[in-house]
């Protein structure tokens, strides 16, 4: 190389390459700005703000996409190849959602810090962009690092609510910890090659260049550096063993904050995993390939067995998000270039459907955070048919029923598993799939072929259930539920449920909610923006499954990465 | 190399001694202090290994301005030395499990790296040129310029990290009046 990394001078065209970044980055910095001169109550500009600069970097991405020349900008820190380019849409489009469903939320819950929510959420794009596109470790943990410390801010951000905050709390104390694991992973993966630049290790491992090495094998460092690596991203990807904290963080933090995390930090730690294992560290795959095979089958079948005993929709997600984690798992296992494009293409069925799913949870989800379990999902579809069709049509492509994009992410990560000669995977998968089916249909048989219970149905058996929701936090209160499910005043039409919200959860967990939950039993109409990305989510997942082409080509492009 | 040699025992055994104490004192205060300790004994090891820049902000930023920062937050939360924060009984097979894992760990890395080599011959990558770079001009000027020209990105890449560290302690920990 010409340049030494003593003498390197960074050149306009470097910052062109990193245009919908940088794009993101002003739309952060202008936010905040605004954020001083926009009074309240009309801080729903700032979420117009947000998506005119995602927007913008949407055609920054797509400018150069055209422009296709695939280099990498800053001493080779950051690449715009289409890999990097194809996850930035992903991160975009989640990330627009996201903000489309957030003056929804922030309206009704006790979101206060409007102007750094939104910054924030900008910010947390910004650092999921860059590690998707960063070639280099170095950049790789600083993307991370902005990413995370992001999310737990937004996680907490519900100043009031105590499950917003034990959220923030927990995914800091765990996350940063499997962040440190991860650095720890990088600085010995430098020890052992001598660089941090992803070329540079792939370089160090190719085949001639350090013959004595090669044969008498490289030594314990890498194999710690490989260990450490692996644990840092599965935890960040929320694989089996390392998923405790997913459940409870995405059900802490506000729902339009989960349904852009839940994709966004997937698709980010995906592909720095891949671009890490798959391509610097693939002359090494003997190595990592049985460890990523045992993780692949745990997570499929961990996550699997524990969302079928769920009774929370939005917990049932959470589970469901680390079942996919495992298909995705599949297909680093795998570890061929085909399925790598199998990876992407499950990363782009999964983020339309994902933040879907989550948009209708925020749809249901009362004031006070209660109203998603499957008792509230039960005979939806008479009371909202069209929110209740969305969540069908979301859920029968989660559980991966052929014409939609669930089927298709699915086809092809297990079909390059059967190609790959990795069939033991491909069977588990498929049998954990229909194990999928049963808890994504229960929903669906809860929403048309139910009736809500009302309070003449028998009291006893709401008490019950909801004792069994209960069960789920660790405080059963069936006693409570039923003396207060006796009395709650049901209302004609919106009575979604007799249980009570004014139980002593909510005034347990130290919530002020409880001053107007007892106004706010049913869920309110959805606002523009929430009908808007659910529509578009919607579509979007009904159209990926039917003409699945533009995508699929574009994620082979990305792939090719590995044939290089 | 006798001399290097007994130093490094020295502090090895000094680095590992302090750390145990962090997680063993009950006091928090004894903590912090034998933080210090373990953070000025690594300072050392750079020293031995003539990295004279890193040990110098070893000692600068981490065994200075951090522990300060950290033994103001202890002592005025001020704990008192007969807290019991550890919890021991709900977490009970908790110690079981986290001991075995470790010692299966401690195994496992030993075994790795009595049987297994150390990379040898790394000089003929990247570090090479970090090394005569070093060898021509210095430690803090190698570092100064990989860090502000080859490094440049990451290094401006942690200015969005400060953003996003000022706004989390404005979002968090600004009192908001009304609602508290």
């Amino acid at each position: 190389m010409l340049n030494t990394p003593f003498t390197y001078m960074p050149t306009g065209a470097d910052w062109l390459r990193i245009l919908p970044e940088l794009i993101v980055f002003g739309a952060a910095l202008l936010v905040l700005l605004a954020d001083l001169f926009i009074p309240n109550g009309r801080k729903g500009w700032l979420a117009m703000v947000c998506l005119l600069g995602v927007i913008a970097a949407l055609i920054g991405v797509g400018y150069l996409l055209s422009n296709g020349d695939s280099q990498t900008a800053f001493y080779g820190m950051i690449s715009d190849d289409t890999l990097a380019l194809f996850s930035d849409l992903l991160i975009l489009f989640a990330v627009g959602i996201g903000l489309l469903y957030s003056p929804g939320y922030i309206e009704r819950h006790a979101v206060t810090r409007i102007g750094e929510y939104y910054g924030l959420m900008l910010l947390a794009a910004l650092g999921m962009m860059l590690m998707a596109s960063a070639t280099n470790l170095m950049l790789i943990f600083v993307g991370l690092e902005a990413l995370s410390l992001s999310l737990y801010i937004l996680c907490a951000i519900e100043l009031t609510r105590f499950r917003s905050q034990e959220a923030g709390m927990k995914y800091f104390i765990l996350s940063s910890f499997a962040s440190a694991i991860l650095l720890y992973g990088m600085a010995m993966l430098y020890g052992s090659t001598g660089t941090t630049s992803l070329s540079g290790v792939q370089a160090f491992f190719a085949p001639g260049r350090h013959p004595f090495l090669a044969t008498s094998g490289y030594g314990p460092l890498l194999l710690a550096a490989m260990g450490l690596l692996g644990v840092g991203f599965c935890f960040k990807v929320s694989a089996i063993p390392f998923q405790a904290w997913t459940p409870d963080v995405y059900v802490g933090a506000p729902t339009s904050v989960t349904a852009f995390m839940s994709v966004g930090t997937k698709v980010a730690a995906f592909v720095a995993l891949s671009r890490v294992f798959l391509l610097a560290l693939g002359a090494q795959s003997d190595k990592w390939e049985p460890v990523f095979w045992i993780v692949a089958i745990l997570t499929m079948l961990g996550g699997n067995l524990m969302a079928v005993v769920q009774r929370d929709v939005k917990r049932l997600l959470a589970y469901s998000s680390i079942a996919n984690a495992g298909y995705m798992l599949v297909a680093i296992a795998t570890n061929t270039q085909h399925a790598f494009s199998g990876l992407l293409i499950f990363l782009a069925t999964y983020t339309v459907m994902n933040v879907g799913a989550f948009g209708i949870v925020l749809a249901l989800e009362r004031n006070d955070g209660q109203g998603t379990t499957l008792d509230d999902f039960a005979g939806l579809a008479k009371r909202r048919p069209g929110v209740a069709a969305a969540m069908a049509i979301i859920l029968f492509a989660l559980a991966g029923v052929p014409p939609s994009a669930g089927f298709v992410g699915k086809y092809y990560v297990f079909q390059a598993a059967i190609v790959g000669n990795h069939i033991d995977l491909a069977v588990i998968g498929i049998l954990t799939s229909v194990l999928g089916m049963y808890y994504y249909l229960r929903v669906i048989w809860a929403m048309y072929f139910t009736e809500p219970r009302n309070v003449s149905g028998g009291a006893g058996a709401i008490a019950a259930t909801t004792g069994m929701a209960g069960e789920d936090e660790g405080e059963p209160e069936p006693a409570d539920a039923a003396s207060g499910a006796s009395v709650a005043p049901v209302r004609a039409g919106t009575a979604t449920l007799a249980r009570p919200v004014t139980s002593r959860r909510s005034a347990n967990s130290r919530t002020v909610v409880a001053t107007q939950a007892p106004a706010e039993s049913a869920a309110p109409p959805l606002t523009l923006g929430t009908t808007v990305a659910l529509t578009l989510a919607v579509v979007l997942t009904v159209a990926l499954g039917l003409i699945p082409g533009p995508i699929v080509m574009l994620a082979e492009q990305a792939a090719r990465l590995l044939g290089q | 190399m006798l001399f290097q040699q007994i130093a490094f025992y020295v502090l090895a055994a000094v680095a590992i001694g302090s750390a145990l104490g962090v997680i063993f004192f009950r006091n928090a205060v004894y903590c912090m202090l034998s933080l210090i300790l373990n953070l000025l004994s690594l300072a050392f090891f750079f020293l031995t290994l003539e990295a004279l820049f890193v040990a110098t902000i070893q000692v600068l930023i981490y065994a200075g301005a951090v522990m300060v920062l950290f033994l103001f937050v202890v002592t005025m939360l001020a704990p008192s030395s007969n807290d019991d924060v550890t919890g021991r009984d709900r977490l009970r097979w908790q110690w079981g499990a986290g001991i075995g894992m470790g010692v299966i760990l401690a195994v496992a890395l030993c075994y790795a790296a009595f049987t297994g080599r150390l990379a040898a011959d790394v000089k003929a990558s990247g570090a090479a040129s970090l090394a005569k770079q070093v060898a021509s001009a210095g430690n803090t000027q190698a570092f100064g310029l990989a860090l502000f020209h080859g490094y440049s990105f990451p290094f401006e890449v942690t200015g969005v990290l400060l953003v996003i560290a000022v706004l989390g302690a404005v979002a968090l920990g600004r009192r908001s009046g009304a609602k508290e």
